[in-house]
């Protein structure tokens, strides 16, 4: 017998939509986390990269964005709503810095990088492209200053705190130990500050 | 009150295929523009040594340029901007770039147009030939510039899109960027739509069957004769419901009907900003 019900192949395309959706989502995990792996090695660890929602990015910057909690259900605000903009950023300490941007389409691909630059985006329609597109925008001079100025920040953060504490090397030590304690995030991210 | 700005696929330095005319023809056409009060031409089909060649033809002091022509991959741009001296500034910004299987996708190349009261980003393209079939091409080059035109507008930035899109108003690319000949939609939903207003010279005027229509006359085989391939879209910023002002588009001879190829030419489009000046400044 036919099966008469329209949302059944509705239901099945959208779950496979879903599907490509989140292939997507997790190359760009894995790429992080690779990026990740690399900058916390060559910063002894005090800098961490994750991959975070826009939500969760907004409330990273210098002025703190309470968004709260939503306590309705609203079309859009869902978590599903929220991956669709997603932040590469590096962080230290209390500093955090967007590295680049990425927009999802519903379907997976596309997935824009926005940055290193602002206002420069490119568009990558496959997998090969996302990771080529990712490659490059981890080699820009600018996510190097953003990393490095991460990095000088910590060691100006420890100095200071060296003659009141009488125990820099220990305080240097805490510091570094908490950051190499908290491994590339892809999901939450760190904490705001 | 208006600004006039004219797009001309020009044809004097393609990045495939002959020239269709010189230097001396393109500035004396952007020279007559610029006389009867355009204040931006934007070119395509020119490259480096073009610009420089046509800026050096113009009246004296009449107008900057900048020539949006780098090698990109394989290819290169061939864009370029010529703008009134005193009337407003651009400023170039990087170009909407896609990947698709390793392959450069050339989507829009943009410049920020300002003065002391207006300020838009001004997109300029010129899509793959249809001649040669291309449609993904133009699909992806359309999916790739709508991301960035969203940023825009997610950042308030007003747009305006000029170009040889090698598509009709009606063509999926042109739908994929949300492209609506209806001002009243477009401002139903300002964060996501564009205004066309080139569609209305994708038919022949109503009072005459037999009079031109569309941006590229076209000659061979059994065919349309002409086609709306060189558009203007907007973002509602330019739309005023109340004030029934809104952009529109023409297609302006300025004399290039005497100097080029009598079939498969390009002709300018010409599109309207409504423009404030410091008399309709709102500012106390």
């Amino acid at each position: 017998m036919e099966d008469s019900n329209p949302f059944n192949d509705a239901i099945a395309e959208a779950l496979q939509r879903s599907a490509n959706h989140q292939a997507a989502l997790e190359l760009a995990a894995q790429l992080t986390q690779k990026l990740a792996a690399a900058v916390k090695k060559q910063t002894n660890g005090v800098v961490r990269v994750s991959l975070v929602t826009e939500a969760r990015a907004l409330t990273l910057g210098d002025v703190l964005v309470n968004f709260g909690i939503q306590k309705t259900l609203q079309v859009g605000k869902d978590k599903e709503d929220q991956q669709v903009r997603q932040y590469v950023i590096a962080s230290a300490e209390r500093e955090n810095r967007a590295l680049w941007a990425l927009t999802f389409d519903d379907e997976g691909y596309p997935v824009t990088i926005r940055g290193p630059e602002e206002a420069v985006s490119i568009t990558c329609f496959t997998e090969d492209d996302l990771r080529d597109a990712f490659i490059t925008a981890a080699r820009h001079g600018r996510v190097g200053r953003k990393i490095a100025a991460l990095v000088r920040g910590v060691e100006e953060s420890s100095a200071r705190e060296q003659p009141t504490l009488g125990t820099g090397a220990t305080a240097s030590t805490e510091a570094d130990g908490a950051a190499v304690s908290r491994d590339a995030s892809v999901e939450e991210g760190p904490s705001s500050q | 009150v208006s600004l006039r700005i004219l797009f001309w696929n020009c044809g004097v330095a393609p990045t495939r295929g002959k020239r269709k005319r010189g230097v001396e023809e393109v500035a004396r056409i952007v020279d007559v523009a610029f006389k009867d009060g355009v204040t931006i031409v934007a070119l395509c089909e020119v490259d480096g040594p073009a610009m420089s060649a046509i800026a050096s033809r113009l009246t004296q002091g009449v107008a900057c340029h900048i020539a949006l022509t780098a090698p990109v991959a394989t290819s290169r741009w061939d864009l370029g901007v010529f703008f009134r001296t005193g009337a407003i500034q651009c400023n170039a910004q990087p170009a909407a770039l896609g990947k698709d299987h390793g392959k450069t996708i050339k989507a829009a190349h943009s410049v920020i147009v300002y003065d002391d009261l207006n300020r838009f980003r001004l997109y300029l393209l010129h899509w793959r030939s249809r001649l040669r079939g291309e449609r993904e091409y133009r699909k992806n080059a359309a999916i790739t510039l709508y991301r960035s035109v969203c940023d825009d507008l997610r950042q308030a930035v007003p747009i305006v899109i000029l170009g040889d899109f090698n598509e009709e108003p009606h063509d999926p690319p042109l739908t994929e960027l949300h492209a609506s000949r209806d001002p009243v939609r477009v401002l139903k939903d300002a964060d996501s739509f564009l205004y066309n207003p080139s569609w209305t010279l994708a038919c022949p005027p109503h009072r005459d069957p037999w009079g031109s229509f569309g941006s590229f006359s076209y000659s061979e085989g059994r065919t349309s004769s002409a086609y709306l391939l060189d558009q203007a879209l907007t973002s509602a910023h330019f739309l005023n419901e109340q004030a029934r002002t809104a952009p529109t588009v023409r297609v302006p001879d300025f004399g290039v009907s005497h100097i080029g190829p009598s079939g498969n030419d390009h002709s300018p489009l010409e599109l309207t900003l409504p423009w404030k000046t410091p008399t309709h400044s709102t500012t106390p």
